[in-house]
């Protein structure tokens, strides 16, 4: 039993920490924290939900991966260009509105359009049921599907960021600003990459988990506050604290579902975010920085 | 506890024994200790980079030392051995400093910078005013009272910087190298301001890279060289020792 | 420097006198209690908005836990009335004190951060206590809430010793609103004029500089979100006796956190006026879109409005729509006076 716990806990972890990556990425860039990220789940799902329309009956939704990554990376470019860029450098509060105000925005367009019904994607029985058995504990195929792929962009970040130029570009780039454009670097576009894929993978998030996921305008609301906790747990700025922090949270949401009570798992997710933030605010990996 | 540490005839404001910190390997201040005395304009310079700003952080409580430490004297005697308290405390304990680049209250007229601050030391409105018109009296801002802070040149928001730290009665102010980009004619008026700081009888530690201004300036002078403690002494002294010419120049003029 | 402050905000002054006056007459003249309940809104979202502008505007330190605190005010005075008969002008403090406490624990920890922690530390704390409003339905009625009904003047319990009128255009509620939210920016008045106004000020402009002059600037916050969190808990106390209903969704969810918030935004963060402004333009924008708009796809078109109306404002009016009347003025005022300080100190 415990065991099953604890995999339902990883599993979902994975996911948990793929959004936090993402919202790590913007943040370790620019310096701000999306609060939208959770609404861009939401729209990857919505995404999803509206093209496999056009799909093969039964088929799985992972085809769909490379119009929503597109779709949404394309989003995240325009999203950056005309609203982030003009508030980035001007304050705290300019893009905690800003970002407030278009999560506010997504979620009511969605339900606009479609509507505050509980939607989702009629996948085959067999791929929704069906679960794989180890050590005595299921292993669903859903949700191992998303797990690898979220490990799979996790390790694509990680590559991403040391091997490639842009990468190198955008961490020196979060260091010193100043320092990188004196060395060529344009930071622009160092900028809008990482705005874009955050967004991106808030998207693909959405994607990889639509085949379990219930489909509703606020369905995202609970995982940007789960991207918010899993990147304030493991520091602000930090991908592998990300990594770490969603896997944290999902075990926390797992035992807490599973011994306590399940409508107090999203309790517990936020308490362990209001706690880290009174004794680790910092998070578990992150270094204090300097102040003056 | 009164407690009077003495030499010769005057008080101690400040002992920094053995301060000692290190920045992600960068080893900033090093082993350093000096004393600053009561009432004194004090230089403390060195070239770029030597740990002064680190040293004047510390003091202030904007960083915490690894190692070594601070006391200070308080105006009423009790001493205080510094390390956890934070740079409001110490604000309020007397220690007074600007920092190197002017910092403006940006919202708020000249006259408003000075009062935010006056309120906290006075007891009633009335009283903060009055100190405050004081200070504006003594810097000469008359003119100027009502303009934003923002709307100021370099050199006027600078003097602000210094006189609106005396609302907080500090018994010590630490200038962190206050004449940058300043024309001849400013430096010499910000020097005057300085002296008649001084002469109100707050102990003055003056930071600076310019010789030729703490040359002026300071009765005495203490140097720093890489984080450590090089040598000190009345200004004229110590500018020909050839440790300190070398510090400053290079080898090449070391005589 | 009062004379001084006096004259500028002159017009501002005058122009509120007015408006009060207007407001006075107000429920008379239509005799609408559709529009004295709208009326009703705006005024009680201007006090909030006033409440929610101490933290989030003077501060800025934006909160998103303006609708726990009025929940929580809320609730307490109807559970306190619905099982001890308890008057609200009794119950608003145990309310208050909670709410208090409640900032106490999400400021103490956050004030010391940047101030992203602190609103990612409120929106974390509303969702908590939205989902315990719920969960513990026995004491809270759950999703659908607590409740009592019209009481009317047979009932021992009716009269203002209750809050409790009858009249069905909602006057006395009316006045009651009137009257708090004049009170509401009397408040911010004397904190702009006072020490905690200008350390607010001075932490925003220059917190490194306001630190090294002694100001303790995670206290001077802490105040600020104290004094807010308690002004929200007491609209909250006098709100439910007008509605005598409660519930999550309209009392404690992100939109109506969402809704305190943009009045203020929208109208003038920091400012004295502004959430007047705001409430003025928010509520009646929300109601004009929920009727003429209702058919546009599933609803809801207003609250699509809202959150597009804070995306434009922090683009392009950061100030809120009371620096127009600056801008206007100061138009003007070049126009009529030149020079009495033209070019004297030089640019900066």
């Amino acid at each position: 039993m415990l065991f099953q716990v604890i995999v339902n806990g990883l599993l979902m972890g994975g996911v948990f920490a793929l959004i936090a990556v993402g919202l790590t990425m913007i943040h370790g860039v620019m310096k701000i924290v999306n609060f939208a990220q959770g609404d861009f789940l939401a729209m990857g799902l919505f995404m999803t939900y509206g093209l496999y329309a056009f799909m093969p009956e039964h088929s799985m939704p992972y085809w769909l991966i490379l119009p929503v990554a597109a779709g949404m990376y394309l989003f995240g470019m325009i999203v950056f260009r005309f609203a982030i860029k003009r508030v980035l450098n001007t304050g705290d509060s300019n893009y905690i509105l800003l970002t407030i105000g278009l999560s506010f925005m997504i979620q009511n367009l969605l339900q606009l359009i479609y509507g505050a019904d509980f939607r989702s994607i009629p996948v085959s029985d067999t791929f929704r049921m069906g679960s794989w058995e180890f050590l005595g504990a299921m292993f669903p195929i859903s949700r191992i599907v998303a797990f690898a792929a979220a490990a799979i962009f996790v390790v694509f970040v990680n590559w991403f960021l040391t091997k490639t130029d842009i990468g190198r570009a955008m961490r020196a780039t979060a260091e010193n600003r100043a320092v990188a454009e004196s060395l060529g670097i344009r930071g622009g576009r160092v900028y809008v990459t990482a705005f874009a894929i955050g967004t991106m993978f808030a998207g693909i998030s959405g994607l990889l988990i639509s085949p379990v996921q219930m489909i509703f305008p606020t369905a995202g609301v609970p995982f940007g506050l789960v991207a918010m906790s899993a990147m304030v747990l493991g520091g602000l700025g930090n991908i592998k604290g990300a990594l770490l922090g969603g896997l944290i949270i999902g075990l926390v949401e797992s035992f807490t579902s599973t011994y306590v009570n399940i409508a107090l798992a999203p309790v517990a997710v936020n308490l362990v975010l209001v706690l880290v933030l009174i004794f680790k605010p910092y998070g578990l990996l992150g270094k204090r920085r300097r102040t003056a | 506890m009164v407690h009077n540490e003495v030499s010769g005839e005057k008080k101690k404001v400040f002992e920094v024994v053995e301060l000692d910190k290190s920045f992600a390997g960068v080893h900033a201040v090093n082993k350093f200790s000096f004393d600053v005395y009561e009432g004194e304009i004090l230089g403390l310079i060195g070239p770029n980079g030597c740990g002064k700003s680190t040293s004047v952080n510390l003091m202030t409580g904007v960083y915490k030392q690894d190692s070594g430490s601070i006391i200070y004297y308080a105006a009423d005697g009790t001493k205080h051995t510094l390390e956890r308290q934070s740079p409001p405390m110490r604000a309020r304990m007397g220690i007074g400093r600007t920092f190197q680049t002017p910092k403006p209250f940006s919202d708020m007229t000249v006259f408003d910078n000075i009062f935010a601050v006056a309120m906290l030391y006075n007891k009633s409105l009335k009283e903060a005013r009055n100190v405050t018109e004081e200070i504006i009296e003594f810097a000469g801002f008359r003119q100027i009272a009502g303009e934003k802070s923002t709307k100021l040149p370099i050199e006027k928001r600078k003097w602000m910087d210094m006189t609106r730290v005396l609302a907080t009665k500090p018994r010590i102010l630490m200038l962190d190298e206050c004449l940058a980009g300043l024309t001849p004619s400013e430096i010499e008026e910000s020097l005057e301001i300085v002296r008649k700081i001084n002469r109100r009888g707050i102990t003055i530690l003056f930071i600076e890279h310019v010789m030729s201004a703490v040359a002026n300036l300071c009765e005495r002078v203490v140097v720093m060289l890489e984080g450590k403690f090089l040598t000190e002494g009345i200004p004229a002294n110590v500018m020909k020792e050839p440790e300190v010419i070398k510090a400053y120049l290079g080898e090449d003029y070391a005589v | 420097m009062a004379v001084e402050t006096f004259r500028k905000n002159m017009l501002a002054i005058v122009l509120f006198i007015v408006f009060l006056a207007a407001a006075a007459v107000f429920p008379f003249v239509f005799g609408n209690r559709y529009l004295n309940r709208v009326a009703i809104d705006i005024l009680f979202f201007a006090a909030m908005g006033n409440a929610w502008n101490i933290i989030g505007g003077y501060g800025r330190q934006t909160s998103w836990a303006s609708a726990t605190f009025f929940a929580i005010g809320a609730y307490t005075s109807i559970m306190l009335f619905l099982h001890f008969e308890t008057s609200p002008f009794i119950s608003m403090w145990p309310g208050m004190v909670l709410a208090v406490l409640m900032a106490v624990v999400i400021g103490l920890p956050c004030f010391r951060l940047r101030g992203v922690y602190f609103a990612i530390a409120t929106i974390a704390m509303a969702t908590i206590s939205r989902q315990l409003l719920v969960y513990f339905s026995d004491f809270t009625g759950g999703n659908l809430g607590l409740s009592f009904p019209i009481i009317g003047p047979a009932n021992p319990l009716y009269g203002p010793a209750n809050l409790l009128f009858s009249d069905f255009l909602l006057r006395p509620y009316y006045f009651i609103a009137l009257g708090w939210m004049a009170v509401t920016v009397v408040i911010v008045w004397v904190i702009e004029h006072r020490m905690l106004g200008y350390h607010l000020r001075a932490i925003c402009d220059d917190q490194d500089a306001a630190e090294s002059l002694g100001i303790k600037s995670s206290v001077v916050k802490l105040k600020a979100f104290i004094i807010s969190a308690m002004m929200l808990s007491f609209t909250g106390t006098l709100y439910v006796f007008m509605l005598r209903i409660v519930d999550p969704e309209t009392f404690a969810s992100h939109e109506m956190s969402v809704r305190i918030a943009i009045v203020a935004i929208l109208g003038g963060m920091g400012t004295k006026f502004g959430p007047l402004v705001g409430a003025l333009v928010t509520i009646p924008l929300l109601e004009i879109s929920n009727n003429y708009l209702a058919d546009l796809g599933h609803g809801g078109a207003g609250w699509v409005l809202y959150g597009l109306l804070i995306v434009v404002i922090v683009l392009f009016r950061p100030n809120g729509i009371v620096s127009l009347f600056d801008s206007a003025k100061s138009l003007l005022a070049r126009n009529a006076g030149k020079g009495k300080s033209g070019g004297e100190a030089g640019g900066a």
